[in-house]
């Protein structure tokens, strides 16, 4: 059972038993601060039954014409609360919120190319490998762009996968 | 710029190369293009302010400051420049002067006439958020009214409508008027800047905001949107206009505002629930509920409406005759730094009947279990994603709400028949939790859901509860067979669950039945955490394990066999064997967050600092983590021992304790790299947020988000506050005095003249002028207390059997040892105040009573650096007078200490308050002396004219300070010495309680002591020769002080000495030991049926006991140096 609620600076305190899991990164203060003053409809706390963190998702809306989609930044679960689909909770909701506030096309997210259980966890959501973008995690790991497309994008074409890898200078948005 | 520039393209050749070695962060080679380019344009301020950025990256602070001021000084006008400038001044902490250079080039720019009018309005909007820096609301108010007269409807040259800029307006007022109301609260002002210089009550600044949104949403019948929605209800309700804010959310204006119908639906149930209206409430929170039953909020809130007399209130709420109301509480309704938590709306009365009635309890029965229904029947309907149930795969959703729901039920039920009392509802209770065990139990999250309700239940639900949960085990595992893997992982988890609700429950009960129990039942938690080894060999070891939580409960129940052993030294082997089991646990589980840090609370009770260290940094925590974790999981072990062990590398990378041996004492300068930089990165958080807040406030104006502009205000203000931030300058201050480690290191207040380097010698005058720096950093006008902390420890983080105790984090190990019995329990952990998440704010007695102690604690502290350079005389604007410092370090006892902690048995351990009464002798003694060596230096000219009492009762604090001091060296040396005699039978390592205490001592009151003494036989000694030279003989006093210094340097250095003999007696010991100790060890523990152990727990205790080796040599040491002070 969860209390779906906007992320808020209070949460900072109080989110060790999901931010203490070692695959989760907790990032300064003026990342999630940076997110909450542009993008606070994507930040969302899931909330368990004794107010403790369950998990969050952040993300944002970016891009221009066609390539104006939700992105997800971080989806996380704490170990306590994983296997309950609470993620795919979180990423529908972001779905949902790219399709209804911003009418986005699509959504997409980076991934460890190493980290195959996220991957197949996307494939799953309906999310396909648009392109690998070399060198993105501080130039010792590929990523995948991984991207799904919403209502919008009526001829899907922001799913059709790129044959070729890009470099992390030459991605569209940071 | 471009006035002087005839060549733009030549220039920009000139340019673009230094921006790029910036970017690349090669500051030698953009400084050094810098130079090429200045003397081509040696008057351009682009390039003079990139330099200064060049040379701010490169440390080089003063010199870009410099720059800088020359730059600003001619008024520039271009936005580049500006924004270049305000980096380093930011960097510098100069937010002032950022303020100044924009105020200056908007006015510059507007009197260039219309040419550069929108430059005027973009240098305008860059003068609010200089303001938003600063939090002068006041100003940043007035600077925004311009801003929305000067703009049209659409976004203008700084991409700002004028809409936007009259909720910029309404946000100032907003801000002031929140300011107004805490200032009236606290009754102390509020910041300059804040509320405006002509009074206005914060009632009328409200209604003033509230007419200008109004006049807002009626000019074009719409709102900005949902930021601008939400702040105007926050702002109805703080002024208590509930049904103006119901009539808001059900109009054109709420279905525009908020675009998300489930959203729109639940702000409309808090209202009318808020409104008294809880029939509708309830109504529309199960409308909402039928399309996702899973919402436990809105759950928990539909409970609350239809039974509202069971709404928990917290215990020290309210006093027993206030007339009873119903307050719901939803983050909808709650913006953190909204005015409606300053203001909050009085809730509805309670219903006539009472609001708990068999009826109301029948009707939401019925309506859980038709949510409960729902839930089984949706998952293989539809496959939209947002349908109830559903994810993208088609997979149902676990949706456990309306089956907890029920339990929440029962409990309230429960409660409704007074608690104890009932049977029938106390059994319901069980009945409810069993039934969810029953479906959920093989979930990881099933203790955690069940956890408040169990801890709720008394002894015989209790053992009700145990018996059913075996009952359900077996039936589980007698079904199981040799299926397939999931299956028995399914099973596993079931058992694992059981597991920790008893344990939850404090079952078995191991208090008061001696150590076997305890080990026995570690041994159970052992054998069950091993069948788990098989069924995910293939599992990353960075994932949670199916049974991770049994290790840390086997070692808490080894810590409560420590808790109920007869002494200290005979805690030690169950507290290894924890430490053991726990290690052997985390050779294949590396990230287990709760074994991590139980392994570091253990390592930090046994005086091994570094491997303490390590376990918090493998977790790698950083960040706002060195407020809520670090605090009190890494700096007590680093404040209380030595070590010049190096900071081992952070994150998943860096070596677990055991893996590597820790670094040697190396040549015993009293540097503690670790201490300096857990110290300073804690500092950086605050530090950096201070300075840094402003950028992300102005981003959210910027664009639009209200509700955020309001929270990130109040986020800074908690930080600014927080007690950790208190406690590392203190802790840095009191560092930096005792030359212990240059902490302060990059910080404003240290840089001038922080005297403190590793290998400076201890000497009277060294710490005298170290303390002088220090002291800056911890100015008496800002000694902290209760109401103005703010409280952000993670305490949800810490074992059972380690609660948060009320010593400051520097005294932590010596306070468990003091009170074991009392603190060693490992069961329980629901049942402990400080185990639901935000405890350390709660609003219960208990964590009260925490925070007074905790403030308490850290105000001595503060004193401190202010106590020891008055005490060694030095004396500066900023030292607050000894005699004044002592009064509050006095004053500071005589709040009434908190209960709890239970006196240990025996010859008892100092606990907090016995040494903070310590200092306070100590520097009631200190101004004694100095008070008489300034009579007798007044009375140098003349007869010795010190009045015989004065010099009587400053022989006696002296004499007393001393005997003091020596007294608790002695009891902490002799029982140390008893102590290491039994600890021969299992290795030799000792427990950490008589150690910790002469660690504290050794390091603060008797080096602070020595340096005295050393420094008055200085003053006495000149004296002496100048009086000698003019009156001849008659210098009874002056002999008589000289006489009780000359004692007391004596005793002291005589005590030092016998501290050191002892500590190095046993080092010697550990040392002639060494290999065989934990061969020796691992027989004791085994003899006494506990293991068996493996490869990780050998290494990991034999890394401890060589660690501790190194604390006793360190100790050694430290009390050598205070002899060679003192003598």
């Amino acid at each position: 059972m969860t209390t779906l609620r906007r992320f808020t600076c209070n949460d900072l305190f109080n989110y060790n038993n999901v931010n203490l899991d070692i695959l989760t990164e907790t990032y300064n203060l003026p990342f999630y601060l940076t997110y909450l003053a542009k993008w606070p409809e994507y930040c969302l706390m899931a909330e368990g039954p004794g107010k403790q963190a369950m998990g969050y998702i952040l993300g944002k809306a970016e891009g221009e014409g066609e390539l104006w989609h939700g992105h997800v930044t971080a989806v996380t679960v704490g170990p306590d609360f994983r296997r309950q689909s609470l993620a795919q909770k979180l990423m529908a909701i972001l779905e949902e919120i790219s399709e209804k506030v911003h009418d986005c096309y699509f959504v997409d997210l980076f991934v460890r190319k190493s980290n195959a259980v996220a991957i197949a966890m996307y494939g799953k959501f309906g999310y396909i490998v648009y392109r690998t973008v070399t060198g993105y995690y501080s130039g010792d790991e590929d990523a995948y762009d991984m991207r799904k497309a919403l209502q919008r994008d009526a001829s899907r074409r922001s799913v059709v996968p790129l044959k070729k890898a890009i470099r992390p200078e030459d991605l569209e948005w940071e | 710029m471009s006035r002087q520039i005839k060549d733009l393209e030549s220039f920009e050749r000139k340019v673009r190369p230094i921006y790029d070695a910036l970017d690349s962060r090669n500051w030698k080679g953009a400084l050094k293009l810098c130079q090429q380019a200045l003397q081509k344009y040696p008057e351009n301020e682009l390039i003079k302010v990139l330099k200064a950025i060049g040379l701010d990256r490169s440390g080089k602070r003063e010199e870009a400051n410099q720059i800088v001021d020359e730059v600003v000084a001619t008024t520039p006008i271009d936005e580049q420049v500006l924004r270049l400038a305000a980096m380093v001044l930011r960097g510098s902490g100069r937010l002032a002067a950022i303020t100044s250079m924009y105020e200056a080039a908007a006015a510059a720019a507007a009197a260039h006439g219309p040419g550069q009018a929108e430059l005027a309005q973009v240098l305008l909007n860059d003068v609010f958020g200089a303001h938003v820096r600063e939090s002068n609301f006041v100003k940043q108010q007035q600077v925004a009214m311009k801003l929305s007269k000067a703009s049209g409807p659409a976004a203008g040259a700084a991409g700002v409508s004028s809409e936007r800029y009259s909720w910029w307006v309404v946000l100032s007022l907003l801000l002031q008027a929140r300011a107004a109301l805490r200032a009236r609260a606290s009754g102390q002002p509020a910041p300059p800047g804040q509320v405006p210089a002509i009074a206005l009550e914060p009632e009328k600044m409200l209604a003033l905001a509230e007419g200008m949104m109004s006049r807002q949403a009626s000019k074009d019948k719409k709102l900005e949107g949902y930021e601008a929605f939400m702040v105007y209800v926050d702002v109805l309700l703080a002024q208590g206009k509930i049904a103006e804010a119901l009539a808001l959310v059900t109009g054109p204006l709420g279905e525009s505002c908020i675009r998300l119908p489930a959203e729109r639906l639940q702000l409309r149930a808090v209202l009318a629930a808020l409104s008294g209206d809880l029939q509708a409430a309830a109504e529309a929170l199960a409308e909402g509920l039928r399309l996702n039953p899973d919402d436990w909020g809105a759950l928990l809130l539909l409970l609350d409406c239809l039974l509202p007399g069971t709404v928990q209130t917290p215990r020290s709420g309210a006093s027993a005759d206030a007339p009873q109301v119903f307050t719901p509480q939803h983050p909808l309704i709650l913006i953190s730094g909204g005015l409606a938590e300053q203001l909050p709306p009085r809730g509805a009365p309670l219903p006539t009947d009472g609001g708990a009635t068999d009826e109301a309890f029948q009707r939401a029965e019925g309506l859980i279990k038709e949510l409960q229904a729902v839930c089984t029947e949706s998952p293989t309907s539809t496959a939209t994603p947002s349908s109830p149930g559903q994810g993208g795969d088609g997979k149902p959703m676990i949706m456990r709400g309306p089956d907890l729901a029920l339990v929440d039920l029962a409990l309230r039920r429960h409660r409704a028949a007074g608690g104890g009392g009932g049977d029938t509802e106390a059994n319901a209770v069980v009945d409810a939790v069993l039934d969810y065990f029953r479906k959920y139990g093989h979930l990881v999250s099933c203790a955690v859901d069940l956890r408040t309700y169990v801890a709720a239940l008394g002894p015989a639900a209790s053992e009700r509860l145990a018996a059913g949960l075996a009952a359900e085990v077996e039936a589980a595992v007698g079904t199981a067979g040799a299926g397939e893997k999931k299956d028995a992982l399914k099973v596993l988890r079931r058992q694992v669950c059981a597991a920790q609700l008893r344990d939850e429950l404090g079952l078995p009960r191991l208090e008061g039945r001696g150590p076997e129990a305890a080990v026995e039942a570690a041994r159970e938690f052992m054998t069950l955490y091993a069948t788990a080894r098989p069924l995910q060999e293939d599992l990353d070891s960075r994932e949670r394990g199916a049974a991770d939580e049994l290790p840390a409960l086997a070692a808490a129940a080894l810590v409560s066999a420590a808790g109920a052993a007869a002494s200290d030294a005979e805690a030690v082997p169950f507290m290894l064997a924890a430490y053991g089991t726990l290690a052997d646990a985390l050779r294949d589980r590396p990230y287990g967050a709760a074994m991590r840090i139980a392994a570091a609370e253990l390592a930090a009770l046994l005086a091994a600092p570094a491997a303490a260290a390590a376990h918090v940094y493998k977790l790698d925590v950083k960040h706002i983590q060195l407020d809520t974790l670090a605090s009190h999981l890494l700096l007590p072990p680093l404040l209380t021992w030595p070590s010049a062990a190096p900071p081992p590398p952070a994150g998943p990378a860096a070596q677990a304790p055991g893996e590597a041996a820790p670094a040697s004492s190396g040549s015993g300068s009293s540097a503690s790299p670790l201490l300096t930089k857990a110290l300073s990165d804690s500092r950086a958080l605050f530090e950096d947020h201070g300075r840094d807040a402003g950028e992300t406030l102005f981003t959210a104006y910027t664009h639009g988000m209200y509700t955020k502009v309001l929270e990130f205000n109040a986020f800074r203000e908690r930080l600014a506050a927080a007690h950790t931030f208190a406690l590392v300058r203190a802790e840095s201050a009191i560092a930096d005095s005792l030359l212990r480690g240059a902490a302060t290191n990059a910080s404003s207040s240290g840089a001038s003249g922080s005297a403190s380097t590793s290998d400076a010698a201890l000497s009277a005058d060294a710490i005298s002028a170290a303390a002088l720096a220090a002291v800056k950093s911890v100015r008496a006008a800002g000694l902290p207390d209760t109401d103005s902390l703010r409280f952000n420890w993670d305490l949800t983080t810490r074992p059972t059997w380690s609660p948060p105790c009320t010593a400051g984090p520097n005294l932590q190990p010596l306070q468990w040892w003091g009170s074991r019995p009392a603190c060693a329990r490992g069961q329980e952990y629901g049942r402990r105040w400080w185990s639901a998440p935000s405890s350390s704010e709660a609003a219960v007695s208990e964590a009260g009573a925490w925070r007074a102690a905790q403030a308490a604690a850290v105000a001595h502290r503060w004193l401190l650096p202010h106590c020891i350079a008055g005490a060694l005389g030095a004396s500066g604007p900023e030292v607050l007078e000894l005699r004044e410092a002592v009064g509050q370090l006095q004053a500071l006892l005589d709040v009434p200490a908190a209960s709890g902690s239970a006196p240990a048995a025996g010859a008892a351990l100092c606990d907090e308050r016995a040494v903070r009464r310590l200092d306070v002798q100590l520097y009631r003694a200190a101004l004694a002396v100095q008070e008489e060596l300034h009579q007798l230096t007044g009375a140098t000219n003349g007869a010795d004219a010190a009045p015989p009492e004065s010099s009587a009762s400053c022989s006696v604090a002296l004499a007393e300070a001393v005997a003091a001091i020596r007294g608790a060296a002695e009891a902490a040396t002799s029982r140390l010495s008893t102590e290491a005699a039994a600890a021969e039978a299992w290795g030799g390592v000792l427990p950490g309680g008589a150690l910790a205490q002469l660690a504290h001592l050794l390091r603060e009151p008797m080096t602070v002591l020595a340096a005295c003494l050393q420094s008055y036989q200085a003053a006495l000694k000149a004296l002496q020769k100048k009086r000698g030279k003019a009156a001849g003989g008659q210098d009874g006093h002056l002999q008589k002080l000289a006489a009780d210094v000359a004692a007391a340097s004596e005793e002291l250095t005589s005590t030092a000495r016998a501290c050191g003999d002892t500590l190095s007696s046993l080092k010697a010991a550990a040392a002639g030991r060494a290999s065989s100790a934990t061969e020796a060890l691992l027989r004791f523990l085994q003899e006494r049926g506990a293991g068996p152990f493996g490869d990780g727990a050998r290494a990991a205790l034999t890394a401890l006991a060589r660690e501790q080796e190194l604390t006793l040599a360190a100790l050694a040491q430290a009390a050598v140096a205070v002899a060679k002070l003192a003598s």
